[in-house]
């Protein structure tokens, strides 16, 4: 095992002279207080913990060690949940080490990384954690010195006495430290912000940027144990499939192939449940692969067999074209539309996409003496042990998830399913360590797809071309089909991502959700049904804005309205991603402000050659407001460039500049790929693309030669964070799109652009 | 009513005002309504979770049982201890499987709203509407 350090099993006690903040007390003793209603990190499974003797040791050499209990996939997480730690404990940076938790949320709090909301939720946990180990050391060294604590303080790794000039280091102190007893919450004193050193400031690299940059980091694909073997699956190519029967003879005979075994298909929903094929066992993956080649299997192809895009496409827009479920409702609409000067509709088609993490699942697991242990690029390690340990009947605390780096995650590996498929195999092979990996054409054929859709929208404008009314059906399957049989209709969280808390400035709105079946595995995203919602509602803000003669960037400012605070919970939106709605509210004027700011940078408004073109959109999701300006060239047959864009982004009182910046970097490369190429399409049930030469994402040519990030900057401690990881993605697609109308006329209806530009 | 709509005067026309019909008893009913869907909006956001996996799991199963007119089961996907979990998907249950319900009631109160505001006598029906959606909880 080279690289990412894990928590040992036997805990920081075992070493030689390094002690943990208190560990005597009971975990859980500083944790959250119950409350009748939970939201935000207080309301996921097994809540929040602030207690230093969970997340905090320090050495006799002066070393700190912060546990991470968060799951890094490039998002830096690892790096900012030290920084939070540090700053409060006044620690030296180059003093700090990061070791990841094992999956264990009953001891570290929920450690499920999604939604966009590690810092969101754990940002003042991990400060009272650092906070409360600071006061801790101060507490120590005024005992040693006998002196009154108020004396001393904390700085930069030691503990001074400022009237006697004495100073103890954090190594010096920290056995005696680790004797007290943790403070009372209300007596840990926060530091003043004025005086962080590392929180909103960009003077840390990434704790993993040696390891990761030198190869020596340890991602799920690398790790390797003695006696270990590998393994791949063929899976069932249409989803609800299963084998028929098979002929394992040939695979057999290839060298370093030790077994062939089905893996039975789920039952029911399939949920984080292997999807069931023929699994074949070597002592390389070559051997795997080339066994799995050679297999003769004669598959059930099931219910599902004849899904094909361009049908369901005609049926989502049938049903679009219908009334649906009405899950919002303000004013009359059919009224205002039948009164109104002006009418314009419209409907966007939005493909499936695939995740397509650069690292493709894999994981090992182990099975000795009873317990089951597993290593594995998880998003989620608790959902993870739990599951694995029903599949092979253990209890949790007979499994232990050991997490490694992820390369890259997008939601994909918050689903288990392919550690469930290495527990398996590993018990049919008599509990021998057998890694299970994903090639990328496992990946891209048997996926959790982002949903497919159609948006129709419909608008009607006043004499002055202000709309007065505005409808709106979404059609997609949604993410509950793999939890529960047969669902129609999108969940109230799919829907509070861009429909029911959508902040226009309509008088009458009515938002429809008609009937869609599921018929491949739908799961969750980066940004998820955000995508879709900004789309079109983004697109066909621009389409309105063309139709009343006006700028595209002023009658967005109009339909989104005058500065004003909304609950969302009154909007309709009843999920406010599971925060409370009354400290969450919907801010309008901060979405203007990005508006103005993306604007403002790229120079909106100044002249271009003809062939170039300007476009902006602006979305509000994870509790963050983003607007995207693009800039596009579309030369000669049609070749699409993107030459710049500006990206404004507001997310609360920022912890780690230097990674907000990436991940809206991060997230423009990642939507011009969506905006221009990648599209998951089916045909018989089965997946026609299944590499990078047919799944095309964004690559030097095509991506943004130039992107700048805009943060807004917040003072304000005291304001919620907001998430930065999802939202930078759901503005892009339309501000490029509406760049093309901007430079063509040609209105883009339907993703990916592809070859609608070639003429 | 936790947050009014703050609307700058040069848009207020182009927004829900309603004040002219709060003497009426439709008016009445509509009032006493918001102020039970705001305390069920809270709930059903309470009960979901903020992450996208977990509210998924529990909004899917909590709204499949509804649907099908059966007690919530035990949960699909583990993300706690099987007996934490059920209970967890129980209350998004009881929490309107996630908000579904409510949600639609908003917007049937919503549209009693607009009725209200026009004198049109339909505003009762759509405010009975609301109501049998809550009730459905």
């Amino acid at each position: 095992m080279r690289g990412i350090a894990n928590v040992s099993r036997r805990g920081f006690l075992a070493g030689t002279g390094v002690f943990v903040l208190a560990a005597g007390l009971p975990a859980g003793a500083f944790a959250q207080q119950e409350k009748e209603k939970k939201f935000g990190g207080e309301a996921m499974p097994n809540g929040l913990r602030d207690d230093p003797a969970l997340f905090v040791a320090i050495a006799e050499d002066g070393t700190v060690t912060v546990t991470c209990h968060r799951q890094e996939m490039g998002q830096g997480v690892r790096t900012s949940i030290a920084m939070v730690v540090a700053d409060e404990l006044e620690a030296a940076w180059d003093r700090v080490r990061v070791v990841q938790a094992p999956g264990d949320e009953e001891r570290y709090g929920n450690q499920d990384t999604d939604g966009s909301r590690s810092l969101r939720h754990h940002y003042m946990p991990m400060r009272r954690v650092g906070a409360a180990a600071r006061t801790m050391l101060e507490q120590a060294a005024a005992k040693q010195w006998g002196v009154p604590v108020a004396e001393v303080r904390a700085q930069d790794h030691r503990v001074v006495h400022q009237a006697s000039g004495r100073a103890l280091g954090y190594g010096e102190l920290a056995r005696a430290a680790s004797a007290l007893p943790v403070p009372d919450r209300a007596a840990v004193r926060l530091k003043d912000p004025k005086d962080f050193r590392y929180i909103g400031k960009e003077t840390v690299g990434l704790v993993d940027n040696a390891g990761i940059t030198t190869g020596k980091a340890t991602y799920g694909i690398d790790v390797r144990l003695d006696g270990m073997l590998y393994a791949v699956v063929a899976r069932p190519p249409v989803y609800g499939g299963k084998v028929r029967r098979f002929d394992a003879a040939a695979a057999m005979k290839v060298p370093g192939v030790v077994k062939v075994l089905a893996i039975d298909p789920p039952a029911g929903p399939t949920e984080f449940e292997p999807l069931g094929g023929v699994a074949v066992v070597a002592r390389n993956s070559w051997a795997a692969i080339k066994g799995r080649d050679a297999l003769q299997i004669e598959w059930d192809d099931g219910p599902n067999a004849g899904y094909s895009s361009a049908a369901y496409r005609a049926a989502l827009t049938e049903a679009a074209r219908k009334p649906g479920k009405v899950v919002r409702e303000q004013g009359d609409v059919a009224g205002a539309m039948a009164k109104a000067a002006k009418k314009v509709e419209a409907e966007y088609y939005i493909p499936h996409l695939a995740q397509a993490p650069m690292e493709p699942p894999a994981a090992v697991v182990r099975i000795a003496g009873g317990k089951a242990e597993a290593w594995a690029c998880t998003q989620a390690p608790q959902v993870t042990r739990l599951r694995l340990a029903k599949k092979l009947g253990l209890t949790p605390e007979q499994v232990r998830v050991n997490v490694t780096l992820l390369g890259g995650g997008f939601g994909r590996k918050s689903k288990p399913d392919y550690v469930l498929e290495a527990g398996i195999l590993s018990k049919a092979m008599d509990g021998a360590p057998v890694k299970v990996f994903w090639t990328r054409e496992d990946d891209l054929r048997h996926g959790y797809y982002h949903t497919v859709s159609l948006q129709r929208l419909e608008a009607g404008l006043d004499a002055h071309g202000r709309p007065v009314a505005w409808l709106h059906r979404t059609v997609a399957p949604t993410i509950g089909s793999i939890f529960a049989p047969d669902p129609k209709h999108q969940l109230p969280f799919e829907l509070g991502m861009g429909v029911t808390n959508a902040p226009v400035a309509v008088p009458n709105y009515r938002a429809e959700n008609p009937e869609a079946p599921a018929h491949v595995r739908i799961g969750w995203y980066r940004s998820v049904s955000n995508i879709p919602h900004a789309f079109a509602i983004q697109s066909f803000i621009a389409e309105l804005a063309h139709a009343a003669g006006r700028d595209p960037k002023d009658y967005l400012l109009e339909v989104i309205g005058p500065p004003r605070r909304m609950d969302p919970s009154e909007l309709g939106d009843l999920w406010n991603h599971g925060e409370d709605p009354e400290r969450y509210v919907i801010d309008t004027g901060r979405l203007r402000k990005v508006v103005e700011t993306a604007a403002q940078g790229i120079g909106w408004g100044r002249k271009l050659p003809k062939g170039s073109g300007l476009g902006i959109a602006a979305h509000y999701s994870f509790v963050s407001y983003v607007a995207v300006a693009a800039e596009v060239v579309v030369g000669e047959g049609g070749r699409l460039s993107i030459p710049r864009v500006d990206i404004a982004v507001d997310c609360g009182p920022r912890v780690n500049p230097e990674r907000v910046r990436s991940q809206m970097e991060g997230a423009v490369i990642m939507g011009a790929g969506h905006a221009l190429s990648a599209q998951v399409t089916f045909d018989k049930g089965r997946a026609q693309q299944d590499n990078f030469d047919s799944y095309v994402l964004a690559r030097m040519d095509t991506a943004p030669r130039e992107i700048r990030v805009h943060q807004i900057a917040w003072d304000d401690q005291t304001m919620p964070l907001g998430g930065v990881g999802e939202p930078g993605l759901p503005p892009v697609i339309p501000a490029i799109t509406n760049a093309v109308f901007a430079a063509t006329g040609k209105r883009i209806r339907q993703l990916p652009i592809g070859d609608q530009l070639a003429v | 009513m936790r947050f009014a709509w703050i609307v700058a005067a040069g848009l207020a026309g182009a927004l829900p005002a309603g004040t002219a019909a709060a003497a009426q008893p439709c008016a009445e009913a509509i009032a006493a309504l918001d102020a039970r869907l705001d305390e069920a909006a809270e709930a059903a956001i309470s009960a979901s979770s903020g992450g996208q996996g977990v509210a998924g799991a529990r909004e899917g199963q909590a709204l499949d049982a509804e649907r099908r007119g059966v007690p919530v089961g035990e949960p699909a996907v583990p993300y706690q201890r099987d007996a934490k979990e059920t209970q967890a998907v129980k209350e998004a249950a009881k929490a309107d499987a996630g908000g579904d319900a409510v949600m639609q009631a908003r917007a049937a109160l919503n549209r009693a709203r607009s009725l209200d505001r026009n004198g049109d006598a339909g505003c009762r029906a759509a405010v009975a509407e609301a109501e049998a959606l809550l009730a459905k909880r």
